[in-house]
């Protein structure tokens, strides 16, 4: 006995002499941090003219981008050059960057075209030469699409009020364009991962990078085709519940009442039901259905919008995998529903803190950058900044497909702030 | 707090039992351990516990309890505005005649503390301790300290008429509680082992010891109001952070610090009839590792830590009734900040942070020179009658943020005397000291090219410490004790003590107004 407690000794001994040489060894190793240089290659993909061709971007279109290096844990953001085979070149500190690319490129045709990309995590340790950069599979791949989204989402309040409050949540939508835009099939998701997270989940492989987003929820408002005309100046309004919420709070929401919305996202409950308002479907939902109430996280979702052209059915056969579903590899095979990023109208990446960029779960192509409240239950939403005002005097909101710079946070959120318009068949429970 | 509890009263216990099985025959006061801590410079000077030995020291054991207060804002910013704590400490020990001459000493240390105001600290129970890496928040806070720490040298009697065999051994375990959101409670404890050898040639020595210690410190700063979420910054160098919120995000208020440090000393000494010396150099290398996860752990950063210590020590007997001690010492730290670049890989069947790569991004040097000399008149007994004494230290602190390039420089020159006069009458002794000093800064430069030049933790921390750091300042203090000898037994007396030491800054910017510091300390105990 007497022995084997001294063979135990004797190799906890030289297992913790060995594990504190290693550490010890392994700080001898550091040495002075230097600048580095870098390259990453930028890729723009084919773009759909207005007879729906697809033809090669234009060459000089890769001198035009701006290509920034963002170390989000640091805050350091190093402008990069770019040649005319799109390789992006900088001198950076080691560290975890994302590789951002910005550009608003005109087409032979006059059409403004929005060249965002977004390379995520990508860690430099080391020199890069422009030779390895063009020989890896790492790259920015950028999809250009049309400026001028006709509809954006204009302000987001997803973070709740003081005391746990969180029924108050909405979610507006705004016609940023000239013209009458018809809301009938337009369906509004919220993306996948539904909590913010650095851990971002594997897609299959046939679905490529970058090419669709996945929604764990989809929303839609039924109709003929003309049935919700929007004109240009008018917003609608998701609620989670439209309801006097200084009276269900206690009087700690800072949304007096989401009474004046349009629809509202309703699961069934009812002891919830605001007859007033109609209610818009779920048409897609991905693993348990809350029959309570559909909440989005108060850490910050991501949602997008899109009009697939036909109304939906929840459980239909337009749900197929591989067509308009997909399942996280490795996972026990949940489906969400897998968006086409062309199809999608508006995008918008909101994150815990400002300095959570690690966790953006959605393409660059469709937000570049992340809105966020810095919190939850603090009462604060986004809004989307305003660009500049039409003839009538109603606003024209930013809309360059980088959360980060087109919203503003606020502290009193506000349903059609700055006065915008309200459909007249808005808020009204259809015959 | 209910674990260190149970240890302080086990250890006292032990301390007690130990110390008062060395009761002597020698009359014992607190000026006479005094005396005899000064007269023992292996034992003072070095960890050399074989050392001891050959000091001489006889033994002595004292006990006592002590409140402290400290007040006011000449201070870092992270320490407490109005601390108070109460403590109890032991120690005692010396040359064992019926162990046949073995040298045994113990001490044993307990505190308790109340820090008030706080501020820039969720992680560390020392923030001033050397590590860059830590949560600073935005709340003042208290916090609540407790502590004890034991521990021991021994030595052999010289051996084979040359050799002293040492061993030197020490435990501390501490708990600090954060009272306000985001709060950590951070439980910290250190073992050290210090074995050592001398070999002795007539009136040489020379030794040599070897010194490990294992720190583990970790708590995790978290909220009691969950619902509201908790600024903070998570600091890797003054000025130098990534911004997130306790309570919301991927932010861990986790910090895990591992350390181990590997070190030794060596030392000569000359023993003549009235002249004594004593040179010392010692070095230490120590790694300390910061994790946020105990699971799935991702590195915050690792200091490297490299330690010189270079001493003289001079006894110097002018006569039967006065002494000379003199003492230089040369002190060279710095610390390397090692971050890394690491990615999250979730390919294998255990997802874990992956390092790419590590880097020095930060250094922090700390350089002084100190020289020391005591005067000393014995008077009629075996404590002393004057005791006067002149410090002289050069402090030179040196730190940089390399990329992107961020230094400071601050260079200081402390002077300070002080003058004890204990008088005797009978049984009782009052002991009547005063000092005084002046802080002088030489120089000091400060360069930030970070981002966070308007935030809150860099002008009301970074930039405010700095100038502490240089403001001028000068110190008055004294201190009154009252001893009573033979009251419980014919050697051992009963003490008393006050002190009070006042620091008044002297020129203060316009952006920071740094006033005063004041320190207390009342202690009272029993020496034998």
């Amino acid at each position: 006995m007497k022995r084997y407690i001294y063979y135990i000794a004797a190799f906890t001994t030289m297992l913790f002499a060995t594990s504190c040489a290693e550490m010890m060894n392994e700080a001898r190793e550091a040495e002075i941090v230097e600048l580095i240089d870098v390259a990453y290659k930028v890729n723009i993909r084919e773009l759909t003219t207005s007879e729906g061709d697809k033809v090669a971007a234009p060459a000089d279109w890769y001198q035009n981008l701006d290509v920034t290096f963002v170390n989000f844990a640091e805050q350091i953001e190093t402008k990069a050059t770019i040649n005319a085979d799109g390789i992006a070149q900088a001198s950076v500190i080691p560290g975890i960057y994302n590789v951002v690319v910005r550009s608003i490129q005109p087409s032979e045709e006059g059409i403004n075209y929005i060249l965002n990309g977004l390379a995520q995590n990508a860690p430099f340790t080391k020199n890069v030469s422009v030779e390895e950069a063009a020989a890896s599979t790492s790259e920015v791949l950028i999809t250009p699409i049309i400026k001028d989204s006709p509809l954006v989402f204009k302000e987001l309040f997803y973070a709740g009020s003081e005391g746990w409050y969180f029924r108050d949540q909405f979610y507006e939508v705004y016609n940023n364009t000239n013209k009458v835009i018809y809301l009938d099939h337009l369906c509004f998701a919220n993306l996948v991962p539904e909590f913010p997270t650095p851990t971002l989940p594997e897609w299959p492989a046939v679905d490529g990078v970058d090419n669709y987003a996945y929604a764990v929820t989809v929303w839609q408002i039924k109709g003929d085709g003309d049935d919700y005309p929007l004109a240009p100046g008018e917003s609608i309004v998701f609620a989670q519940e439209a309801a006097n919420h200084i009276e269900i709070s206690g009087g700690t929401s800072i949304v007096n009442s989401t009474t004046s919305v349009d629809f509202e996202c309703w699961t069934g409950n009812q002891q919830r039901i605001n007859a007033e308002i109609p209610d818009v479907p779920y048409v897609f939902w991905s693993g348990y259905i809350n029959k309570m109430m559909w909440m989005v996280t108060v850490d910050g979702p991501a949602m997008a919008l899109y009009q697939p052209g036909k109304n939906l059915e929840f459980g239909s056969d337009y749900w197929q995998e591989g067509v308009t579903t997909s399942a996280q590899v490795g996972s026990s095979g949940q489906q969400y529903a897998r968006i086409p990023i062309e199809d999608i109208l508006d995008a918008v990446e909101c994150i815990p803190t400002s300095n959570d960029l690690n966790m953006k779960r959605i393409p660059g192509v469709l937000d570049s950058g992340a809105a966020s409240v810095d919190g939850f239950y603090n009462g604060k939403s986004v809004a989307r900044k305003i660009d500049s005002y039409r003839a009538d005097g109603t606003p024209i909101f930013q809309d360059t497909n980088n959360s980060t710079a087109d919203f503003e946070v606020c502290s009193d959120p506000t349903i059609r702030r700055h006065n915008v318009g309200r459909p007249a068949w808005g808020g009204k429970v259809s015959e | 707090m209910k674990n260190i509890n149970k240890f302080t009263f086990l250890a006292l216990a032990l301390t007690l039992i130990s110390t008062m099985a060395l009761a002597q025959q020698e009359e014992s006061s607190l000026q006479n351990i005094e005396r005899k801590k000064m007269e023992s410079l292996w034992f003072s000077n070095t960890d050399n516990a074989a050392g001891a030995q050959l000091d001489q020291m006889d033994y002595y054991s004292q006990l006592g309890i002590n409140y402290n207060s400290t007040k006011g804002d000449f201070k870092h910013t992270q320490l407490g505005k109005h601390n108070t704590s109460y403590g109890f400490s032991t120690d005692g020990g010396g040359e064992m005649k019926n162990l046949k001459g073995m040298f045994l000493w113990g001490y044993f240390d307990y505190s308790h503390e109340k820090e008030r105001d706080a501020s820039f600290n969720a992680s560390l129970i020392d923030p001033l301790r050397g590590t860059p890496f830590y949560i600073a928040d935005q709340n003042l806070s208290d916090w609540i300290n407790q502590s004890y720490k034991l521990g021991m040298k021994g030595a052999t009697p010289v051996l084979g008429d040359h050799w002293i065999i040492g061993l030197g051994m020490d435990y501390e375990n501490a708990q600090g509680a954060k009272q306000m959101d985001p709060r950590p409670n951070v439980l910290m404890s250190k073992f050290t082992v210090t074995p050592s050898l001398v070999f002795k040639a007539n009136k040489h020595a020379i030794g040599a010891n070897f010194q490990y210690y294992s720190r583990r410190e970790d708590g995790t700063a978290s909220n009691s109001v969950s619902m509201k979420t908790q600024p903070v910054w998570e600091v890797v160098a003054p000025g130098f952070y990534d911004a997130g919120e306790i309570g919301g995000g991927a932010l861990s208020g986790l910090r895990d610090y591992n350390a181990n440090s590997l070190g030794g000393g060596l030392q000569y000494s000359f023993a003549g009839e009235n002249l004594s010396l004593l040179l010392s150099a010692k070095y230490a290398f120590a790694v300390e590792d910061v994790n946020n996860n105990y699971t799935q752990p991702k590195k915050i950063g690792t200091t490297k830590e490299n330690m010189w210590d270079f001493s003289a020590n001079l006894k110097w007997q002018l006569n039967k009734n006065n002494a000379m001690f003199a003492k230089a010492n040369y002190y060279d730290r710095s610390i390397d900040g090692i971050e890394y670049v690491q990615v999250w890989d979730n390919s294998h069947e255990v997802a874990k942070w992956v390092i790419l790569s590590k880097n020095i991004r930060s250094n922090f040097s700390t350089k002084q020179v100190n020289f020391n000399l005591d005067y000393m008149n014995f008077g009629n007994d075996n404590a002393y009658s004057w005791l006067a004494g002149l410090d002289v230290n050069y402090e030179k602190l040196e730190e940089i943020y390399y990329l992107p390039t961020s230094e400071q420089q601050v260079e200081n020159l402390y002077v300070k005397a002080n003058v004890k006069k204990n008088f005797s009458f009978g049984e009782n002794m009052i002991l009547v000291s005063a000092n005084g000093g002046v802080k002088n800064n030489l120089g000091g430069s400060r360069n930030y090219t970070g981002n966070h030049a308007e935030t809150l933790i860099y002008t009301d921390m970074v930039l405010r410490d700095y100038h502490f750091l240089l403001n001028n300042a000068y110190s008055l203090g004294g201190e009154v004790s009252y001893t009573r000898k033979g009251i419980i037994g014919d050697n051992s007396s009963l003490f008393v003590s006050a002190t009070i030491d006042y620091t008044k800054a002297t020129s203060c910017p316009k952006d920071y107004t740094f006033g005063n510091r004041t320190f207390v300390v009342v202690k009272a105990g029993l020496t034998f």
